[in-house]
């Protein structure tokens, strides 16, 4: 039987650094049993893992080079895997594949408590022109369903024969280094853990409250120019880092996006606390080991800005949402 | 025997339908025995049936309306006098109009509504924000507004209630909504009158919407309009005219309630002893208003808006703000 170790990444937790020091320490790896994907883009990466669940050509071509080569485990990892995990039908297709390739399926997700792990999933969304709702709405609709409920989105894979759930808190990625925490939840030699202690992610600087108030009202003014449709979505996206430089240039900023007031913050620990501690129960067996995130609200009212900044904040985004349709294609 | 009735108000909303039904009703009212007498109207108004001028015990109107009661055969007088409604008037000053009312009649009633303050300081929000004066939120307004001893019934009213020469009589603001103002006034000071019809409705206020946009607009004349003052006679008509045009974009149409239910509470929390005081000295009961602490808050975000209307209030900034600036002639 071969070992098939998946980092099932959520995305906007581990960052990319479990594949980076996978991707560093290949040979490390080899030596120790362990085939990795040959190319190095977070792209092959995702293409392969999600291969897994439609038995891809590709997938199934690097099993059979790990089980040809004598590795005692093919490791596949994707920042966003765990995101297709939660299909209802994700754990039955992995078993499936276990039992048709007599495989044992481990898989490692990596978990974040929900009141910093919203609030950065947020602002990342209302970028990249996702969303131009308010941060409560945005958590109360998350895509998927259950993305941030663990034990929803994870409970079919552990209830699975054939499949086994390893879990892996974000805190740890933090500081014990990503692919050590990954290679140590995998069960493989402890030497080999040490050897890719590498990377320790970084938490990324979140965007200013000016700057997602700016961008939520560009959304909403591209939404009435009926832009999205006219210009395509990866257009405007390109207009919000523009902007984004606008409003550092013009120091818009000098916070970080903190979208939770306390009673807010208070709420999504209350609804996810018990459900936290299940998962941790289940898979450590111990009590939740993540601190809840914390800090002072950071958003703003428009109205409440000082007035300059309002102006100016107007009179920019109403300049980049001529520009959306202005200017040729291609030329935003 | 004479009586003179002397409404003196209560709140913005009271004193405004007061006049206006009143305004319509002079016929009935004047059929019923009671004057309405010309004089004390302010000159430049004569149509307009507040006595403001009788506000003033040195105002040459009191000679006159002694004159015209003189010269009627009503046993009743009623007048309109909502600038008597100040609690920091000096005793001399109090002391000289009651002496001038005494010149008038042998017996004098003053009557006022009495209002509860939640409803009272949400009234004077939106008159706040339909004038330009603040950007804030309710929320944030609140304290600044509750602290506010002309919100407290006992300091405002006591001098009337208190003075042996005078019957004061306050009308709940319940009875006073119920049906016609004018009836209800007139009933309360012993009067009785035919059916007088139904109350003429008070004007627009700004509702959830309206409110949101003016903020916003607020914010934004102090850039685009650096230094306008808001009392100015030109910027008080260019805000009116705004009210009319934000009633005709909608909106007016929704109630706005400012109070969250904490803040509600606080304020509550704050009037509920004076407020017992006071009924129990006027009407010898408990407080007999509801205080609406769990009404629900409808201030919303500007962002939280569909794209549509924060279309809508985009152009209504930028335009009444344009217009604000090039009227005053100083554009930024």
């Amino acid at each position: 039987m071969t070992r098939l170790i998946v980092h099932a990444g959520t995305e906007f937790v581990d960052g990319g650094t479990v594949l980076a020091d996978l991707v560093r320490h290949r040979e490390t790896l080899r030596a120790g049993g362990v085939l990795i994907p040959h190319r190095s883009d977070l792209a092959a990466w995702r293409e392969l893992s999600a291969g897994l669940l439609r038995a891809a050509p590709a997938t199934m071509a690097l099993l059979t080079e790990a089980r040809e080569t004598g590795a005692d485990a093919l490791l596949l990892g994707s920042d966003l895997l765990a995101d297709a995990l939660t299909s209802p039908d994700a754990a039955a297709r992995l078993a499936a594949l276990a039992r048709e390739e007599d495989l044992d399926i481990q898989i490692i997700v990596v978990v974040r408590e929900q009141v910093g792990y919203i609030n950065q999933l947020y602002c990342h969304r209302v970028l990249s022109m996702e969303t131009s709702r308010n941060l409560a709405q945005f958590a109360a609709q998350a895509v998927p369903a259950h993305r941030f409920d663990y034990v929803a989105s994870f409970g079919a894979i552990a209830d699975t024969a054939g499949l086994t759930l390893k879990a892996v808190p974000f805190s740890d990625l933090v500081s014990r280094g990503a692919g050590r925490c990954v290679v140590e939840a995998a069960g493989l030699d402890a030497g080999l853990a040490e050897q890719v202690a590498e990377t320790r992610l970084a938490v990324p600087r979140l965007p200013g409250p000016v700057l997602i108030e700016a961008v939520r009202l560009l959304h909403k003014r591209f939404r009435w120019l009926n832009a999205f449709a006219e210009e395509g979505k990866s257009r405007l996206r390109d207009l919000t880092g523009q902007l984004a430089l606008a409003a550092a240039e013009a120091e818009w900023d000098t916070t970080e996006y903190w979208g939770w007031s306390p009673q807010q913050a208070q709420a999504v620990q209350e609804e996810y606390a018990e459900g936290n501690d299940g998962f941790a129960q289940f898979v450590w067996g111990t009590s939740w080991p993540e601190e809840w995130g914390t800090g002072q609200q950071e958003r703003i009212d428009l109205a409440d800005l000082p007035p300059k900044v309002l102006r100016q904040v107007i009179t920019t985004v109403e300049d980049f949402a001529d520009r959306a349709i202005l200017l040729p294609s291609g030329q935003a | 025997m004479r009586r003179l009735v002397v409404f003196i108000g209560g709140s913005r909303s009271s004193a405004s339908t007061f006049q206006r039904t009143l305004a319509r009703s002079l016929k009935q009212v004047a059929g019923a025995g009671v004057l309405v007498p010309k004089a004390g109207r302010r000159a430049n108004k004569p149509t307009a049936v507040s006595h403001q001028r009788l506000a003033n015990p040195k105002d040459s109107s009191w000679q006159d309306l002694r004159a015209e009661v003189d010269q009627s055969p009503a046993d009743t007088v009623l007048v309109m006098i909502p600038g008597l409604l100040k609690g920091d008037d000096s005793h001399a000053r109090h002391e000289a109009v009651v002496h001038c009312m005494s010149g008038v009649a042998d017996e004098i009633v003053v009557a006022s509504v009495v209002t509860d303050q939640l409803g009272l300081i949400n009234e004077q929000y939106l008159h706040l924000i339909a004038n330009w004066r603040t950007s804030a939120r309710l929320e944030n307004d609140a304290w600044k507004l509750a602290t506010n001893d002309t919100y407290v019934h006992e300091y405002m009213l006591r001098p009337w209630y208190r003075d042996s020469a005078v019957r004061y009589v306050g009308v709940p603001s319940t009875d006073y909504t119920a049906g016609n103002p004018v009836q209800a006034v007139l009933s309360a000071a012993g009067v009785e009158t035919p059916d007088l019809g139904e109350a003429v409705p008070p004007p627009a206020t700004l509702g959830p919407r309206g409110v949101e946009a003016n903020r916003l607009l607020t914010t934004f004349l102090r850039a685009e309009a650096p230094g306008f003052k808001p009392d100015s006679p030109k910027v008080a008509a260019m805000s009116k005219a705004a009210l009319t045009r934000a009633d005709h974009m909608g909106w007016c149409a929704r109630p706005f309630w400012g109070w969250t239910t904490s803040s509600a509470q606080r304020a509550a929390d704050r009037f509920a002893s004076s407020n017992h005081r006071f009924a129990t000295e006027i009407w010898g009961t408990d407080w007999p208003l509801p205080v609406e602490v769990d009404r629900p808050c409808t201030q919303i975000d500007f962002l939280d808006l569909d794209f549509e209307v924060v279309d809508q209030i985009q152009n209504y900034v930028l335009n009444t703000a344009n217009r604000v600036a090039v009227r005053l002639g100083r554009s930024a």
